[in-house]
C-alpha cells in the first residue's frame, strides 16, 4: 500500500558510527585489495590479511586519534550550522565517518551542511558492502555455503527495528483471536475460577452423598435372586448360604422376568439354554450391586427396562445441572460484560474497530464465553462419570448419557443466548441501563434455572417449560431422566433455544455495532434527549451571531497558510463553541446524582498530566467530554 | 500519501468539521492541532473509517480508502487504554495480531518496541501495575507493533514525561522515514511544535492554519534587536520610532518591534546601524510559538 524507503546505504547507522569502532578503519585499509582479488584468494589470504589489517588499523588509529580534536571542533561547529542536512547525514556523523581523513576534517570544519553532505559524498565511494570490514567478508566466505545462515543485511534493515510479517485476517481469524483473548481473560478471572471451584466441590460432594444414601438402598434391595431350575429346598439354603442373599427358585426363565418385572426379584439367572455358555443375569433397570458382587467371575447384566434414573436421584441430578448451568453461564457471562465495559471505557472498541471487522470482534467475545462455559460442563461430566464409575454405579451412567448429551446440548445454546442478552445489554446507553439489563438477563437466567425444579409436580407447566429456553436444559434433564420425554422432544428444545440465541445474538451484534465507539471517557452515557436540547441551544445562540462561509478553511499543508486572525472573523463561533463551553453541552443534570457523578469521575478521567503546554482554559477543560465524536457515531463497517 | 479531501461532517445540526483538506506525506510526521472539541477525534474517526463523513474522502496513495484498506493502520485513540489485567508484552503482541501479523512477528517486535521505550524490564508486568508514563509508552507500542502502513495517533502525548516523549518522538521519526506517513491529533501545543514536521491548526472544525512547522512559528511579523549595551536601548528606540516600527518594546538590553514588511525591518536596521554602528549585536525576525499566535488570533 505504502512505498517504503530502506535506509540508503550511503547513511550509515549511527551504531556503527563509533569513532573507536573497528569498522570504519577497515573499510579504509582493506576495502582496495578486497576488491581486486576473487573469492579464492580472499579465503587462502584472509589470515594474513587481516593481520596485515591490524597494522594499517593501528596507523589509521593513530592518525584518528591526531585528528579527532581536529574533528570536535568540526562537530560543534557543525552543530551550530543550521541542521538542513539529513539527520542520517549530519555533520556529526560525517565527521566522525570520515574521521582518517585530513581533508574531510578540513571540509567539515566549514561547518555548512553542504560540506557535510559533501563529505558524506566522499563515502560513496567506498563499497556499501565494505562497511562491514574486509576481515569479516573473508570469514563469511570461508564457511560453506551450506551452512552460512541466511543474515539479513544490517544496511537494509529499518531504523524501527520491526519486522513486517502481515497477513489479511479473516472473518474467522479475526474473531478466533478476539475469543481467545476473550476467554484467555476470562479463564485467569475469579469469575471463572470460582464457579469451576464450586462445580467441582458441588459434583464431588454430591457424589459422596448420594453413593452413600444409595449404598444403604442398594444392600436392602438387592439381595434376592431368582434362580431357574433349583426347587430343592437343600440345595436352595446352600446357595443362600454360600452367597449370602435370598434365592428366588422359578421353574422357568419367564417366571423369572415375571419376578424381577414384579419386584419379587432383583435380578434372576437364567442358564443359558444351549448349554455351551455362561448363565445370563438380568435386572430390570437398576444394577443388582449386591448380587454381582457375590458371584464370581462377574457377569454382565442385561436389563429388561432401558436404565432410567429414579426420583430423588433425579431431582439431585437435576438441582446439580441447574447450579452448573447458573454457576457457569453467569460468571463468564458478567466476565464478557464486565471486559465490555473496559473496552467501552478505554476505547479499545475503536481500535478493534479499526483493526478487525466488528461483527467479528461481535461474534468472538460470545463465542470465546460460550466455548469456555463448555470447560466448566466437561470437568462436571468428567468428575460426575468418573465418580460413579469408581463407587461400580455405571448404571446411573448408562441411564444419565441422554439425559447428559441433550443436557450438553442445551446448555451450550443457554449460554449462547444468556451471553448475547448480556451484550445487548452492555451496549445499553447509560449506565443504569446496563446495570438494569444485566440484573433482568442473569435474574431471568436463575429463575429459569430453578424454575423446573420448583414446579416439577406440575407436569403440564414443566412440559412447556421444557420447550421454552432459559427453563429447557433443566426441564426437558427432568423430563428425560423420568422418561416422559419423547426422543424428538429435545430436538425440538434445541431448535427453539437456537432461535431464540440467533435473534437474541444478532440483537446484541445490532447494539454493539451501534454503540461500540460511544462513551469512551464518560463510561458510555450518551442522552439523546440531552443532545437535542444542546443543540436547541447552540442553535439559540447562533441565531445572534453572525456568521460566514470559511473559504479559508480548506487550506493544504503545501500552501503554507500562517495563523492570521482574519480567520477568527470566518469562524462560525457560536454553534462551534458550544462544544468547548460549560454548560452548553453535555451538562451535568443537577436532578441526576448518577449523572453528576458521571460527570465529575469523567472530568477527572480527562485530566491530562503530560498536556502541560495545552492551549485548552477553563472554559474549553469542561469541553473535553465534548469530543463531537462522542455523540451519535456508528461503525460505519 | 495520505489525502483528506473536503471532509464535513454533521452531527445533528451542529457541522464538526467543515471543509477539511490536507495531505499527510510519507517520512514526515504531520500534526494537527487543536483545542478540544475542535473535531479532532471525529477527524481520526473518518480517517480511520469508524465513521463516514458526510462529504469528502480519504486517499491513500491516490486511491480512495475503503474498509479492508485500513486493516494495517495503527491507530491510537484518545483517552485510550488498554486492558488492564493483561501483561504488557501479551497485550502489544494481540493488538498487532488483530492487524493481521505474524506471532513470531507480533513478539519480536513486541520485544523491540519495549526496548526502545525503556520498557524492556516490564514486559510481564499487567498494565495496572504501571505508571501514567509507562502505559503512555505501551499504548504507543502497541500502535507500532504491527509495523503499520499509516500511523494515527490522537492524543498521543497524554501522559509522557519529557524523557518518555523524547523516546517516542525518536520512534515516530524512525518510522516517518521509513516512509509512513505519520500523523498526530494533539491538543498539546508546545509538544507538537516539537514533534511535528508539518501542522493543521483545526478550530471548530475548520483549518485555521497549516504548513510546515518551520514556516509557521517564523511567519509573524515581529523583529527582535540585541544591543550590546542597555544603555543604548533609549537611543535605539527613538530611531525605530523614528522610521516607523510599532509596537516598540524594550528588555534589558532587547528591543521588540513589529514592521509591516521585511523592507521596513531593513529600513530600521540600517537605521540603527547608521546612528550606533557598533551598538547592534543582533538582529532577527523573532519566532512565536504556534501557541503564542493561536493565543494572539484567539
Amino acid at each position: 500500500m505504502v512505498s517504503r524507503s530502506t535506509p540508503s546505504p550511503q547513511e550509515p547507522e549511527r551504531d556503527d558510527q563509533s569513532p573507536t569502532g573497528s569498522d570504519a578503519e577497515e573499510t579504509t585499509t582493506t576495502g582496495a585489495p578486497s576488491a581486486e582479488r576473487t573469492d579464492q584468494e580472499d579465503a587462502l589470504l584472509d589470515e594474513d590479511a587481516l593481520i596485515v589489517d591490524e597494522d594499517e588499523t593501528l596507523d589509521v588509529e593513530d592518525d584518528f586519534i591526531a585528528d579527532e580534536t581536529a574533528d570536535d571542533d568540526v562537530d560543534e561547529a557543525s552543530e551550530a550550522a543550521p541542521a538542513d542536512a539529513d539527520s542520517a547525514d549530519s555533520p556529526d556523523s560525517a565527521g566522525r565517518g570520515d574521521s582518517g581523513r585530513d581533508d574531510d576534517a578540513g571540509a567539515a570544519e566549514d561547518g555548512a551542511p553542504d560540506d557535510a553532505d559533501s563529505a558524506d559524498g566522499q563515502d560513496d565511494d567506498a563499497p556499501a558492502d565494505d562497511a562491514g570490514g574486509a576481515g569479516s567478508g573473508g570469514i563469511d566466505d570461508a564457511i560453506p555455503f551450506e551452512l552460512k545462515e541466511d543474515l539479513p543485511d544490517p544496511e537494509d534493515e529499518p531504523k524501527t527495528g520491526l519486522v513486517s510479517e502481515l497477513r489479511e485476517l479473516t472473518f474467522n481469524q479475526a474473531a478466533w483471536l478476539v475469543s481467545n483473548r476473550e476467554a484467555g481473560a476470562a479463564a485467569r478471572s475469579p469469575l471463572y475460577l470460582i464457579p469451576t471451584l464450586l462445580i467441582i466441590l458441588g459434583v464431588m460432594a454430591g457424589l459422596a452423598i448420594g453413593i452413600a444414601r444409595d449404598q444403604g438402598a442398594g444392600d436392602a434391595g438387592d439381595s434376592t435372586l431368582a434362580v431357574v431350575g433349583i426347587s430343592d429346598e437343600a440345595q436352595i439354603a446352600q446357595f443362600e448360604q454360600a452367597y449370602g442373599f435370598s434365592v428366588l427358585a422359578v421353574e422357568s426363565p419367564e417366571a423369572a422376568e415375571q419376578a424381577v418385572r414384579a419386584g419379587d426379584a432383583d435380578a434372576a439367572l437364567l442358564p443359558d439354554t444351549t448349554g455351551m455358555g455362561a448363565p445370563q443375569i438380568i435386572a430390570l433397570n437398576e444394577e443388582p450391586t449386591a448380587i454381582l458382587e457375590a458371584i464370581n467371575p462377574p457377569q454382565e447384566v442385561i436389563y429388561l427396562e432401558t436404565p432410567a434414573i429414579g426420583e430423588p436421584l433425579s431431582t439431585a441430578f437435576a438441582w446439580g445441572l441447574a447450579l452448573l448451568l447458573v454457576l457457569s453461564a453467569t460468571g463468564l457471562g458478567t466476565a464478557m460484560f464486565a471486559n465490555l465495559l473496559v473496552e467501552r471505557r478505554n476505547r479499545i472498541g475503536e481500535v478493534l474497530a479499526a483493526a478487525v471487522p466488528p461483527r467479528a470482534a461481535a461474534w468472538g467475545r460470545v463465542y470465546g464465553a460460550t466455548a469456555l462455559s463448555l470447560s466448566h460442563l466437561a470437568i462436571g461430566y468428567v468428575l460426575l462419570v468418573l465418580g460413579l464409575s469408581i463407587a461400580g454405579r455405571t448404571e446411573i451412567v448408562m441411564a444419565a448419557l441422554p439425559t447428559l448429551g441433550w443436557f450438553a446440548a442445551l446448555f451450550a445454546l443457554t449460554v449462547f443466548l444468556y451471553v448475547s442478552l448480556l451484550l445487548a445489554s452492555a451496549s445499553a446507553v447509560g449506565q443504569r441501563a446496563r446495570k438494569i439489563g444485566y440484573g433482568i438477563v442473569t435474574g431471568l437466567l436463575v429463575l429459569a434455572s430453578l424454575a423446573p425444579l420448583l414446579l416439577e409436580r406440575f407436569t403440564e407447566v414443566l412440559y412447556w417449560l421444557s420447550f421454552a429456553p432459559l427453563t429447557s436444559p433443566v426441564a426437558m434433564s427432568l423430563r428425560l431422566m423420568g422418561g416422559s420425554a419423547e426422543w424428538w422432544e429435545p430436538l425440538i428444545a434445541v431448535g427453539v433455544t437456537l432461535v431464540v440465541g440467533i435473534i437474541a445474538y444478532l440483537i446484541g451484534q445490532r447494539g454493539y455495532l451501534a454503540n461500540m465507539l460511544r462513551g469512551a471517557g464518560r463510561g458510555g452515557r450518551v442522552a439523546v434527549a440531552k443532545r437535542d436540547r444542546k443543540a436547541a441551544k447552540a442553535q439559540k445562540g447562533k441565531s445572534g451571531v453572525k456568521t460566514a462561509a470559511g473559504t479559508a478553511a480548506g487550506a493544504s499543508a503545501a500552501a503554507g497558510v500562517a495563523l492570521s486572525a482574519e480567520d477568527d472573523g470566518e469562524t462560525d463561533s457560536a454553534a462551534d463553541s458550544a462544544a468547548g463551553q460549560p454548560g452548553t453541552e453535555d451538562e451535568p443534570d443537577a436532578d441526576d446524582p448518577q449523572d453528576a457523578a458521571d460527570e465529575a469521575k469523567d472530568d477527572a478521567g480527562d485530566d491530562d498530566p503530560g498536556t502541560g503546554g495545552d492551549i485548552d482554559d477553563d472554559s474549553t477543560d469542561d469541553g473535553t467530554d465534548d469530543e463531537p465524536g462522542d455523540e451519535d457515531e456508528t461503525i460505519s463497517r | 500519501m495520505l489525502s483528506v479531501n473536503g471532509i464535513t461532517q454533521k452531527i445533528g445540526s451542529r457541522t464538526v468539521l467543515d471543509d477539511v483538506s490536507f495531505d499527510a506525506a510519507p517520512g514526515r510526521i504531520t500534526g494537527v492541532l487543536g483545542p478540544r472539541g475542535s473535531g479532532k477525534t471525529v477527524l481520526a474517526h473518518i480517517l480511520m473509517g469508524l465513521v463516514d463523513a458526510d462529504e469528502g474522502s480519504i486517499e491513500l496513495e491516490r486511491n480512495e480508502l475503503t474498509g479492508g484498506d485500513r486493516q494495517n493502520f495503527g491507530y491510537l485513540p484518545a483517552e485510550r487504554g488498554q486492558y488492564p489485567g493483561m501483561r504488557v508484552l501479551e497485550q502489544i503482541v494481540y493488538f498487532a495480531r488483530l492487524h493481521g501479523m505474524t506471532l513470531g512477528a507480533a513478539e519480536k517486535n513486541g520485544v523491540t518496541l519495549l526496548s526502545r521505550l525503556d520498557l524492556a524490564d516490564r514486559a510481564y508486568a499487567t498494565l495496572n501495575q504501571l505508571s501514567g508514563s509507562e502505559v503512555a509508552r505501551v499504548e504507543i507500542a502497541s500502535v507500532l507493533a504491527a509495523d503499520p502502513d499509516v500511523v494515527i495517533l490522537d492524543e498521543p502525548f497524554a501522559g509522557l514525561d519529557a524523557k518518555s516523549a523524547d523516546l517516542v518522538f525518536e520512534l515516530l521519526r524512525d518510522h516517518a522515514d521509513s516512509g509512513v506517513p505519520v500523523l498526530f491529533l494533539s491538543s498539546n501545543w508546545e509538544m507538537t511544535q516539537a514533534a511535528a514536521d508539518d501542522v493543521i491548526v483545526l478550530e471548530h472544525g475548520r483549518i485555521l492554519a497549516a504548513g510546515p512547522v518551520r514556516e509557521l512559528i517564523a511567519a509573524g511579523d515581529d523583529y527582535l534587536v540585541r544591543l550590546r549595551d542597555a544603555g543604548d536601548v533609549p537611543q535605539a528606540l527613538d530611531v525605530l520610532a523614528s522610521v516607523g516600527a510599532e509596537g516598540l518594546e524594550a528588555d534589558d538590553a532587547e528591543i521588540t518591534f513589529a514592521a509591516r514588511s521585511p523592507e521596513a525591518a531593513s529600513t530600521a536596521l540600517a537605521a540603527l546601524l547608521a546612528v550606533a554602528p557598533s551598538s547592534v549585536a543582533s538582529f532577527s525576525p523573532r519566532t512565536k510559538s504556534l501557541a503564542e499566535q493561536y493565543r494572539e488570533v484567539l
